[in-house]
């Protein structure tokens, strides 16, 4: 257990800097994680503020496992359930994750020989790409999230997601074949 | 064609920060919420009331889990109605409780949170068996929206006086209205137990279900999905792959296996094993691998423990594939992968041309560990595909992929490099004509570097591939003749078969007809979330017919299903959504299966069975099998195929029965019946007997 680990067993006992120090430690990490499961401010700062919530009433059932990965976990559970509240609410009215929208948050990774034109037309699918991850189903989606997102192991993330990493492998494979099948249907056909 | 993994590999989202304000909030939020250890109110697993473990993920309805009924004595007075013996709770999220007499008779309904609250005003149970009861109350969470998405568990309890066999009907019942539609799981306890966890302000049936796994601890917050992914999660570790061993003659490879201690697991249910194949190891590791056979068995039965690959489908000298493996698949959801094993089957002749290793050499042992360095690859219609080990040292910063015409065993930085890799997770890339400037049939010595942060690096082996053609580009075609048009789709219901047909399209750039359907999307078109297609390229063909929409994703009884045609067409790429037609589907019924009986007849076996009158049949298929012990068409073939469903016999002749895989003079050999239907496909108990 490393010393930040600590502090939430600090926490535990009533130590309220403890908690402050860990909100700050993780802050970016987890809500870049919040924003990318959400690609929405609001939704990303109302899953921000819950997981820590969560983990701050469920101090007491943190044992010896990471507190990073204890607190990623927390907050894909979290997501999933405000998205059973969400498809409650709205009957799956979501709104569509616009690709001009996305093209906002692609990050374009420049490769050796590159032109300007194929830089934007890179941008251009990986936005189409990333709007298309968006409307996987959740089962899916989180995986590939936390995986090309995030740069998770698969370890990593069959612990976040209490399933065997052999699962957690058939799930992205299942998202990377839906995928494909449907840029090739937007991008070629 | 779209490499998926090129653009997945490449993905970066810019990172933001959260702002001040939020992290404040946060922090006063945790204050308030913040409260000491001693005074929340837990539960904690008590050892003495230990149930049956394991098999909870996504139980279907058909494998509920009926825990042991525990009829206590009712020691504690806290009922106010005099009538009331015993108590059901039902978690959907929603946690309800229903209070029934000695005639399980609903007396009274209570919530025990705000969902349930909710959901109560909505209905009146008070006089209904608990069957109508229970059965109304899952109809309003769902029409509540509170079994939409990846939720459908839903846990009942029964707790008290009364007799076992109410819970047993209430199962069966439950099963067969809502079996598609809900993960049903089942509890029992005693009027002890729902007197302990009102006390802890729980739901009497979740602190049943957390019993199921050591340690797993409840609070009134917790939903039941929560708690069953806990208790997974505890037992997840249970779960297990056989170990593969493989071995390779001209006629093909065999593959075989240990079996599995099911019962020490604590599973019980449905187990399939997939039989996977691949060129490289890496496609088996990362499920990125062609699926060849499929194996369903009970874990309660007979396990198979090998399978043979025919050589037409494994191919000579490793032409087709070269690596095995299986998942095991418990619960339709949960995979767990075996070893990998290698094996080639042997070609007639010696191969003429000299190449160096692409592989580690043949092994019928377990596969080793990740080791660095270890480079392989095939080629895949216009593209070389190489995939390298993962790697796992410290300091690492990049793989480097190279190549050269002429050094067999390039490296970085002495031969340049096609691409460099940071990403240390990305371990294959696809490669083709003109990458890097790589020429078209030409061999190239292809691999991988490893760099590490101290300078030092790892030279991967490598793999000598011929760089195939691009494939031909499409002539340009004349400009559209004509505007780019939607199609008008018609169509008519009988039964529960809809027939659609729609105006055919004349232009130039027509690629397909996209016919759509979707129960949840009103307006389907192609492309978009929860609608499903087929795709239809001949410009002539303008009908389809759905011969059960009941069997079509998303169905639920009384809910409309939409249907339109998105008309697609080329240059430039254009997809145009045509009117929507809809219907209103009907209850769904069920396809019937059918048991054989089987007899020797001389070295014949003779095998009949009941005639199935569901006018949806297609036809039987007569399925044998020695290594299967629930063999079922496709997976294990077919001795023949009948399409007068009125047929209730035939005799399998003994060469059939010797052809097949597995067979030895005394051994058992396993018959079943899959009756087909369109799309469809049921099969029966299986008989069996020695064969001489």
């Amino acid at each position: 257990m490393c010393a930040l680990d600590k502090l939430i067993e600090k926490y535990k006992i009533g130590d309220i800097e403890a908690m402050s120090i860990l909100v700050e430690t993780y802050k970016d990490e987890l809500y870049n994680l919040c924003f990318r499961l959400t690609f929405n401010k609001h939704d990303a700062e109302d899953l921000f503020q819950q997981t820590w919530i969560k983990a701050t009433k469920n101090a007491t059932k943190f044992k010896d496992t990471a507190f990073r990965a204890w607190l990623f976990k927390i907050c894909v559970n979290q997501h999933k359930d405000n998205y059973r509240q969400l498809m409650r609410r709205k009957k799956f009215l979501k709104e569509d994750f616009k690709t001009t929208y996305a093209k906002d948050y692609v990050l374009v990774v420049s490769n050796r020989g590159e032109s300007v034109e194929q830089e934007v037309e890179k941008k251009h699918i990986q936005a189409l790409l990333i709007s298309n991850i968006d409307k996987l189903p959740e089962k899916q989606k989180i995986p590939v999230v936390l995986h090309y997102y995030q740069q998770m192991k698969y370890s990593e993330i069959a612990n976040t997601l209490d399933i065997p990493e052999g699962t957690v492998k058939s799930r992205i494979n299942a998202a990377k074949k839906k995928l494909k099948s449907v840029m090739e249907g937007e991008l070629y056909v | 064609m779209f490499d998926i993994d090129k653009y997945l590999d490449d993905m970066r989202i810019k990172e933001f920060e959260p702002s001040e304000s939020l992290v404040q909030k946060t922090k006063k939020e945790c204050e308030k919420n913040m409260k000491p250890q001693k005074a929340q109110r837990r539960y904690h697993k008590q050892t003495s009331r230990k149930f049956g473990k394991g098999a909870l993920i996504a139980i279907p309805a058909a494998a509920m889990l009926l825990v042991g009924v525990f009829l206590g004595a009712f020691l504690f007075g806290e009922k106010t109605d005099p009538s009331v013996v015993a108590f059901y709770t039902v978690d959907i999220n929603p946690s309800v409780c229903v209070n029934v007499d000695e005639n399980e008779i609903v007396q009274s309904v209570k919530s025990q949170n705000e969902d349930a609250e909710a959901l109560l005003k909505t209905i009146d149970c008070v006089g209904l068996s608990v069957p109508e009861a229970v059965a109304k109350i899952i109809e309003a969470a769902k029409q509540a929206g509170f079994l939409d998405g990846d939720q459908k568990y839903v846990l009942i309890g029964r707790f008290g006086e009364g007799n076992e066999q109410a819970l047993s009907d209430l199962q069966t019942l439950l099963d067969t209205k809502l079996g598609d539609l809900i993960d049903l799981l089942i509890v029992s306890g005693s009027l002890e137990d729902k007197l302990n966890a009102d006390g802890l302000h729980v739901s009497a049936g979740l602190l049943i279900l957390s019993q199921m796994a050591d340690g797993v601890e409840i609070t009134g917050d917790d939903k039941v999905a929560d708690v069953v992914d806990e208790v997974n999660n505890t037992n997840q570790e249970k779960y297990l792959a056989p170990t593969l061993e493989a071995g390779a003659n001209s006629e093909g490879v065999v593959l075989e296996w240990n079996e599995l201690d099911f019962q020490k697991m604590g599973y019980t249910g449905k187990v399939s094993y997939h039989i996977m194949a691949s060129n490289s190891e890496l496609g088996i590791k990362n499920f990125d691998a062609v699926k060849i056979g499929k194996l369903d068995f009970m874990s309660t039965d007979d396990q198979p423990t090998r399978y043979f690959i025919d050589v037409e489908k494994c191919g000579v000298n490793g032409e087709k594939y070269k690596y095995y493996g299986i998942y095991a698949v418990y619960s339709g959801d949960i995979y767990v992968q075996s070893n990998v094993v290698k094996a080639i089957v042997p070609g007639p002749e010696e191969s003429p041309k000299p190449s160096p290793s692409t592989s580690p050499e043949p092994s019928e042992t377990p596969a080793p560990e990740p080791a660095e360095g270890l480079v392989s690859g095939y080629v895949d219609g216009e593209f070389v595909k190489l995939s390298w080990e993962k790697n796992s040292k410290d300091g690492f910063t990049g793989y480097k992929i190279v190549a050269s015409k002429t050094n067999e065993n390039p490296s970085y930085p002495e031969d340049g490099y096609l691409k460099y890799i940071t990403n240390e997770g990305t371990t294959s890339k696809s490669l083709y004509e003109g990458y890097g400037g790589l020429k078209a049939n030409t061999y190239y010595y292809f691999s991988v570097t490893y760099l590490y942060s101290d300078g030092s690096k790892i030279i991967g082996n490598a793999v000598w591939l011929k760089v195939p053609e691009k494939e031909e580009e499409p002539d340009p075609t004349d400009p559209p003749s004509g505007d780019m048009v939607a199609t008008t789709i018609r169509g008519e219901m009988d039964g529960s078969a809809v027939y659609v047909s729609w105006d055919k399209i004349e232009h130039d750039h027509f690629a397909g007809y996209k016919v759509v359907y979707s129960y949840l999307d009103s307006t389907p078109v192609y492309g978009e979330s929860n609608v499903y297609y087929t795709y239809i390229t001949d410009p002539n063909v303008n009908s389809k017919v759905y011969s059960d929409i009941t069997a079509l994703k998303d169905y639920s009884s009384g809910a409309t299903c939409y249907f339109s045609v998105t008309v697609l067409y080329n240059d430039p790429s254009t997809k145009v959504a045509g009117n929507v037609i809809s219907f209103v589907a009907p209850e769904s019924v069920p396809y019937p299966s059918t048991n054989i009986s089987v007899s020797l007849s001389g070295n014949n076996v003779a095998t009949s069975w009941t005639e199935i009158t569901d006018e949806r049949l297609q036809g039987y298929k007569v399925v044998a099998s020695f290594t299967d012990s629930s063999p079922s068409y496709p997976e294990n073939g077919y001795a023949t195929w009948i399409t007068d469903t009125t047929v209730t016999g035939y005799t399998i002749l003994e060469s059939y029965i010797k052809s097949l895989d597995g067979y030895e003079p005394g051994a058992t050999c396993y018959f079943a019946i899959t009756a087909v239907y369109d799309g469809k496909k049921v099969t029966g108990d299986a008989d069996s007997l020695v064969y001489p």
